[in-house]
């Protein structure tokens, strides 16, 4: 799609995209919603599916996301989980706010999920950082940085034997 | 160890004071006393006065000792979650459920799922009553609408019908043919007509203006 063209191209936004409240569960692997494009009963539906399964989409890679247009009489969303469960979600008359909530609650991540998550992936991702679990041990094995003083003897300036020696 | 024999020591000797002891614990000193020899016999019942504390100096103090604790305090309480943060961010185990825990919380989800489906299921079935009372109340408004209908239209069948059954008594039959005409043939009629500036109609093709 070209650039801020079309309809809502707000939705296309990297922003919008990664403001998506809803992170599915990991055993969460197809997320399907039903719903017509007639009817005031589905307005809500159809209101999530436009505003909010390109968030879904975008924070759930690996989940198949599927919409089903005007098979049902009323609306659903219907998560298949990877055991072969499965859950029923009506959202019969629901407003777009109230069904994103609900499905938060039911099938999404929890914030300290996400936040635990978060700062798991930020402490690996920094190569900055070193130290246990990270990609280096120790700052020396940098090009370019002290050596560790178990290794190689600190130079001279930086030792107190030479620093504080006596002229 | 040395402390306890020390204790046992001046308990023993307490009663026998000023008399001789045992150990015959003489000792000539040059210098300080060193830390393992008990207390002198010349100081052994010296209480040593406590400083007097004025109020203003007691406040002081307080007030500097209430510092330190609250600095330290948070100090410590900073680094202890420090150690918190670091273990979370190190390991996923906090965030890694057992079998069983994540069943629970399965389960959780479906009996909120539930309650969310019956309530929306109790809405539905109201919503949809009422849809069928409109749709009841529609159809039988059109069916009498439909009803009142036919019978106009019937109405105005019958009218015509009448009409033209009156009318019929004019009608020129077989029977009646050759008298009607004659009766064309005696009274002929001229449509021909004329019409001047002023917008008068003059009737008849050999009628004559009446002024000139």
């Amino acid at each position: 799609m070209p650039f801020m063209k079309g309809r809502e191209p707000l939705r296309r936004t990297l922003k919008y995209l990664n403001a998506g409240k809803l992170v599915l569960k990991e055993r969460v692997r197809i997320f399907s919603v039903s719903y017509n494009t007639y009817g005031n009963h589905h307005a809500g539906a159809r209101d999530f599916v436009f505003w909010n399964v390109p968030q879904i989409q975008f924070r759930n890679p690996d989940v198949q996301v599927v919409t089903l247009k005007n098979m049902t009489p009323s609306p659903f969303v219907r998560c298949f989980f990877e055991d072969g469960r499965d859950m029923m979600i009506d959202i019969d008359s629901k407003s777009q706010e109230e069904i994103i909530e609900h499905l938060v609650n039911v099938v999404g991540k929890t914030r300290e999920e996400l936040v635990a998550e978060a700062r798991l992936a930020e402490s690996k991702d920094n190569p900055a950082n070193f130290g246990y679990s990270c990609e280096r041990h120790c700052i020396c094995e940098i090009a370019g940085q002290v050596y560790c003083p178990g290794t190689e003897p600190l130079p001279k300036e930086m030792r107190g034997k030479f620093k504080f020696a006596q002229k | 160890m040395l402390r306890a024999g020390c204790q046992l020591l001046t308990q023993s000797t307490v009663a026998a004071k000023t008399g001789s002891n045992n150990f015959a614990l003489e000792f000539v000193r040059w210098r300080r006393k060193p830390r393992w020899l008990p207390v002198a016999k010349s100081k052994l019942f010296r209480v040593p006065e406590r400083k007097k504390q004025s109020e203003e100096e007691r406040t002081e103090l307080m007030r500097l000792h209430n510092h330190y604790k609250t600095q330290l305090r948070s100090v410590r309480q900073y680094l202890r979650e420090e150690v918190v943060r670091q273990q979370e961010t190190s390991t996923a185990d906090h965030i890694v459920l057992t079998p069983e825990q994540e069943e629970a919380e399965f389960q959780r989800c479906v009996e909120v799922n539930n309650a969310w489906n019956a309530k929306i299921a109790k809405e539905r079935e109201v919503r949809l009553a009422k849809e069928r009372e409109e749709k009841v109340a529609y159809v039988q408004e059109r069916l009498e609408a439909g009803k009142l209908r036919e019978e106009e239209r019937r109405e105005r069948a019958n009218e015509r019908v009448r009409y033209e059954i009156e009318q019929s008594k004019t009608f020129i039959t077989r029977e009646n043919l050759d008298e009607a005409i004659e009766t064309a043939l005696a009274n002929p009629v001229d449509h021909n007509f004329a019409i001047d500036l002023a917008g008068n109609m003059i009737k008849g093709r050999s009628t004559q203006p009446q002024s000139n």
